[in-house]
């Protein structure tokens, strides 16, 4: 255990001043780079604060992208699929359903994440297309299967941040199955595995240095799935004894919600004044 | 001093919600025989004691058997049902008043009294004698003082409670809950010989308790699959007896009923409708001359979810109408009216009447003692004597009048409380608007958190499951941890560990169910065979990190013999934690008294070698031997830790705060450590990773910012481990196990001690990690006053604005159903809350903050001139 803490207590209070920036620790990574105590950032993903600001690219927004169908297949797994009396199966068939759905919400991401990169100013890149071509569909069976395994790690997370353990394994490793689909696989056609700055753009998104998240669509779009799907658990242990409280519908339900918020979300700040110009900076 | 004047606030915090809590729990004052003679009206003219209708009661308690057991279609009874379809007996669906356990129910349907919220309270902390009712009124007493002889055979709860009342009994201990078949056969083996001519001449009163129906109950529901047997069983023991005794002889009354129900789980205690309804059946061959009054529906009848099943009587009814129709008098705290499906036993109206009288005449006397009457006027000025009508009426409004009362709240002293509390939390808050006057992002954010919290008072799911919502902000907190500084190896160590507190225990009441996993009973269960090895090596992993964080200090330095007295007292301390736990480990989780216990050679040999070394046969004094060492070596450490530093600076002897500080860490952890029940003594080691994990992971920032990460993360833990080493905010939760440890006499005031020590051991270490690491992060020259001030400003508002809005919610609430089983145990808790933040976050921290000798000592100006 390092004891390498070089924080203090300050002598005396009065030296906090009003307006004086007394801790820089801030809601949103501050761009700058006046993190204190550099020595203690040691891990793989530390070195994107050395380029001095963590920017990733803001694909255009558009209504299109809006993933309406994430609606629809909700209400199939609360009718059609009946995911209240039998879960596993529905869970299943949703997948299904789900997969080839965002097989197709794939398709429009690449396209439209290829017309961004076209209209943006600074764009490094000269190999683009705006229509989608074979190297793309490519691309996208790939993230699908990324996205796909991406579930191991999402199922991990799950444990550690409180799923049941030696029960219902089946049905939390379904439900971070559908999380990967629903939050992957977008991120995954938008800063895509070709790109050259995709480490340093996932580095980004993996540790939540993301510029202005509320003008981007797509990752906008994968934190509210995550949220809403952390704020599902908040009805299960009340005691309506409804069979929708079961492990992990609401989760499931939240996340879909989740999703389409955050994504309608993106979309909203993307429309905000000022925003074109700063698109990719 | 600012120090002072908080402590001045915390006193007065505890005290007003003292004062709210004594008008809560009223307690109950039972009517003395003086209060008898003084509030005695005459009986009206005309009136005399109602013919005897029985000279001989067959009193057969079954415990737990819910009303649908004996009436619905589901039920095996089919004897008791063919009964009271040829009219031979009645049937009702009693309501017992909860708390549905079988001491207080026991207590109810034989005095006939209430019993109030502190009744269940004082059961779990009175000893034996304490809880007979010996000088209670009650049909028992009444029996014994007319010369009646009284058998008993079944629960032992009975011999408790009446010690000395029964001329001949075999007492059945409940202990073995999971025994069901042996329990019911001592008691109907004596069946024969009472029943034989011989035998009925020795008894009047013959009470069964049989337990087995509740321990299938409990292990494995109403529905489980050894139910309908059992119910076979007891329907064969009512039709021995009937054909045996009742058949030939009008006289005899035979009185089936259920102490309580239980819940779909198999459980009871709480005050759910499958709880509360308990069935009864009273059978004599008289009632076949008697008209069949209520007989609207053949039995048996379909299944239904509200349970009411034939007529809906209180439980408490059976006193008054057991003692009348037996010729005895009414028990005098007796709350119940006379059932009146039993009035046509009496051919007369004058008898009829006579009976309700006789019953009016009881309540009368509570009556007037609860108005405080004086003026006494006699029964004939409130109704008519001479109408049944009338004079049910008026059993029925004083029954509904008393039990009112008899759970009333004192509104003044409810109004005081919540007024003095809320003028404290005003107060506190201000307080804490000022402190955080330069943070305000902060503040309000921790503001928030307390009132999100304080809001699930609201709801009682949310009290019963409150070890969720701690969950939920811990991982909240660590998300913001991890995303603010994301370095793997913290994180994941915080995350894991986390997670392993989680598994240990699951918390809460309803969903703690098997399916989940629960690391605590995974490690009970292991085989004999690698059982006590697996936990032997927990243990050692347990300590390691405390034993090696202190003693490495003084690797490499030279030692002085100081240092060496402090190493063996350690090692002692370490040694006989470990064989105290371990003993305790392998003597609740084997049997030891068999001859093949199936335990490796070595565990034998340890077990050996403490009865050798103590020259002690039975383990409960080995181990409480060890706890008096145990005490001896850990008071001498505490005071060589606290003088410690005082020497060592009067000699000079340079001594560093993190050489203070680890001492006192592994001096309070070990404490803690010695009153925690042995499953759980692995978790202090996953606790250790996480106070690491966080430690690295807490942004690196200074003063109010720092205490406030560091207090909201303590704030977090203590819940959070309360809730996870087992406990809930139910009564039945309260471990009981380690209350008399090293105690060689019974001492109210230690075991009280130790017994909140045992089940706040991980609040108080997380408290004591507090103060460790805000010591530890003091930069040279600073006050460290700062880091109990700090602290205790936070705590303070967040119990002041919590514990208002939990004396609110149950203020509100205060005729909810849950009200005595859900929120009155949340209350009591949040008490020993408020004593855990007066003794273990305030004086505790205050002694151990004073004592440490930092170069801070001259600059305790600052903070007084600041706070002004
Ligand atoms: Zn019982
Ligand atoms: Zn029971």
């Amino acid at each position: 255990m390092k004891k390498a803490k070089k924080v203090s207590f300050s002598k005396e209070r009065k030296e906090y001043q009003p307006g004086q920036p007394s801790e820089v620790v801030t809601d949103i990574p501050s761009d700058s780079s006046d993190k204190p105590i550099e020595d203690l950032w040691e891990s793989p993903g530390r070195n994107i604060t050395d380029s001095p600001k963590p920017s990733i690219f803001t694909p255009n927004g558009s209504f299109v992208l809006i993933p309406l169908h994430l609606l629809v297949i909700l209400y199939l797994e609360f009718t059609y699929f009946n995911i209240q009396s039998n879960v596993d199966g529905a869970l299943l068939k949703g997948l299904y359903l789900l997969a080839s759905c965002q097989f197709i919400y794939g398709i429009l991401v690449t396209v439209n994440t290829n017309r961004s990169r076209k209209v943006s100013k600074k764009n490094k890149k000269a190999k683009v297309s705006s229509s989608f071509n074979s190297g793309d569909l490519l691309g996208l069976i790939f993230a699908l299967v990324l996205s796909i395994l991406s579930s191991i790690p999402l199922f991990i997370t799950f444990i550690l941040f409180g799923a049941p353990i030696g029960s219902y394994t089946l049905r939390t490793f379904l439900l971070a199955l559908h999380t990967g689909l629903i939050t992957v696989l977008p991120m995954l056609c938008t800063y895509r595995l070709s790109d050259s700055d995709f480490k340093v753009d996932w580095a980004n998104i993996l540790t939540f240095q993301v510029d202005k998240f509320y003008k981007n669509q797509i990752y906008s779009m994968a934190i509210g799935g995550m949220i809403g799907c952390w704020l599902g658990v908040i009805p299960i242990p009340l005691d309506w004894d409804r069979p929708w409280q079961a492990w992990p519908i609401t989760l499931l339900g939240g996340m879909y919600l989740g999703g389409v918020v955050g994504n309608a979300v993106g979309w909203l700040g993307g429309k905000l004044p000022a925003s074109s110009e700063q698109v990719s900076e | 001093m600012h120090i002072l004047s908080i402590l001045l606030l915390i006193l007065a915090e505890l005290l007003s919600y003292l004062i709210f809590c004594k008008g809560f729990f009223p307690t109950k004052v039972l009517l003395t025989p003086e209060e008898l003679a003084r509030f005695n009206t005459e009986p009206p003219k005309g009136f005399k004691d109602p013919p005897r209708q029985f000279d001989r009661v067959v009193f057969m308690l079954v415990d737990a058997m819910r009303a649908d057991f004996v009436f619905s279609q589901q039920s095996h009874m089919k004897f008791a049902q063919q009964l009271i379809n040829d009219g031979n007996a009645i049937g009702f669906t009693a309501y017992s008043n909860p708390p549905t356990v079988t001491l207080p129910r026991l207590k109810g349907i034989t005095t006939g009294s209430i019993p109030n919220f502190i009744d269940a309270v004082l059961n779990i902390a009175e000893d034996d004698t304490s809880s007979t009712l010996g000088d209670q009124d009650s049909w028992v007493k009444q029996m014994i003082q007319n010369n009646w002889n009284i058998h008993m055979f079944g629960d032992d709860t009975w011999l408790k409670l009446f010690p000395g009342y029964f001329s001949k009994s075999d007492g059945t201990s409940s202990f073995y809950v999971s025994d069901y078949t042996i329990v019911d056969h001592n008691v109907t083996r004596h069946l024969p010989e009472e029943l034989s001519d011989e035998g009925l001449d020795q008894w009047n009163c013959m009470i069964l308790h049989y337990l087995g129906l509740d321990h299938i109950g409990h292990k494995g529901g109403p529905q489980s699959a050894n139910m309908p047997g059992k119910q076979v069983e007891l329907d064969s023991v009512v039709k021995q007896i009937f054909n045996g005794l009742l058949k030939d002889d009008p006289n005899t009354l035979m009185v089936l009923l259920g102490d309580h129900g239980m819940n779909d789980a198999g459980n009871h205690g709480g005050s759910s409708v499958g709880e509360v309804s308990s069935g009864m059946v009273l059978i004599s061959s008289k009632f076949g001359g008697m008209k069949k009054a209520l007989s609207s529906s053949e039995l048996p009848l379909s299944v239904d979810p509200s349970f009411n099943y034939l007529q809906n009587i209180d439980q408490i009814d059976l006193v008054p109408t057991l003692a009348e129709l037996t010729g005895l008098n009414v028990p005098i705290n007796s709350l119940g009216t006379f059932i009146p499906s039993l009035l046509p036993l009496y051919h007369s109206s004058l008898d009829r009447c006579n009976v309700l009288i006789k019953n009016a005449l009881q309540l009368k006397v509570l009556l007037d003692k609860s108005h405080s009457d004086n003026s006494l006027l006699p029964l004939d000025h409130y109704c008519n004597v001479s109408s049944e009508q009338e004079l049910t009426d008026y059993i029925v409004s004083a029954k509904r009048e008393l039990s009112e009362t008899s759970s009333d709240y004192n509104y003044h002293d409810l109004h005081l409380g919540i007024a003095l509390y809320l003028l404290l939390t005003i107060i506190s808050i201000f307080w804490f608007a000022y402190h955080y006057r330069y943070q305000p992002i902060l503040g309000v954010t921790i503001i928030t958190f307390f009132i999100t919290y304080g809001l699930s008072f609201i709801g009682s799911s949310l009290i019963e499951e409150e070890h969720h919502i701690w969950w939920f902000f811990t991982t909240i907190f660590s998300s913001y941890l991890i995303q603010h500084s994301p370095t793997f190896w913290p994180s994941l160590s915080l995350l894991i560990s986390l997670r392993i507190l989680k598994a240990w225990n699951n918390s809460g009441q309803k969903y703690n169910s098997s399916e989940y996993l629960k690391i605590a009973s995974y490690l009970s269960s292991l085989a004999p065979k690698i059982g006590p090895n697996v936990f032997a090596f927990l243990l050692l992993l347990t300590f390691l990190p405390f034993f090696i964080s202190k003693v490495k200090i003084h690797f490499g330095a030279q030692q002085t013999l100081v240092d060496f007295v402090e190493f063996v007292s350690l090692s002692m301390m370490t040694f006989i934690l470990m064989t105290i736990k371990m003993l305790s480990f392998l003597t609740s989780t084997y049997n030891l008294d068999v001859e093949d216990t199936g335990l490796q050679k070595i565990w034998l040999d340890f077990i050996d070698w403490l009865r050798a070394y103590s020259a002690l046969k039975d383990f409960n004094s080995i181990s409480n031997q060890l706890f008096r060492l145990f005490h001896y070596v850990w008071f001498i450490c505490a005071i060589g830790t606290f003088l410690k530093s005082r020497i060592s600076r009067s000699l000079h002897i340079p001594m560093t705060i993190d050489e203070y500080t680890r001492n006192i860490l592994v001096l309070f952890t070990y404490l803690s450590i010695s009153q925690t029940n042995f499953i759980n003594v692995p978790l202090y080691g996953v606790m250790y990773f996480v106070y690491l994990g966080f430690n690295s992971l807490v942004p690196k920032v200074s003063g109010l910012r720092l205490s406030s990460y560091l207090s909201l993360f303590t704030i977090l833990l203590q819940n959070l481990s309360f809730f996870q080493f087992g406990s809930t905010n139910s009564l039945a939760s309260v471990d009981l196990t380690n209350s008399f440890n090293g105690l060689t006499s019974y001492n109210m005031i230690l075991s009280g001690v130790l017994t909140f020590v045992a089940n706040w051991a991980a609040p108080i270490f997380w408290s004591v990690v507090y103060t460790v690491m805000s010591l530890d992060a003091l930069p040279r020259g600073a006050c460290k006053w700062n880091c109990l001030y700090d602290r205790m400003i936070f705590n303070l508002t967040f119990y002041s604005l919590t514990g208002l809005l939990l004396i609110g919610s149950c203020y509100n609430l205060r005729f909810h159903l849950f009200i005595w089983t859900v929120f009155s145990p949340k209350l009591l808790y949040y008490l020993a809350w408020l004593g855990c933040n007066l003794v273990a976050d305030f004086a505790v921290s205050a002694i151990v903050i004073g004592a440490s000798e930092t170069e801070g000592e001259v600059s305790r100006q600052p903070v007084e001139e600041k706070a002004n």
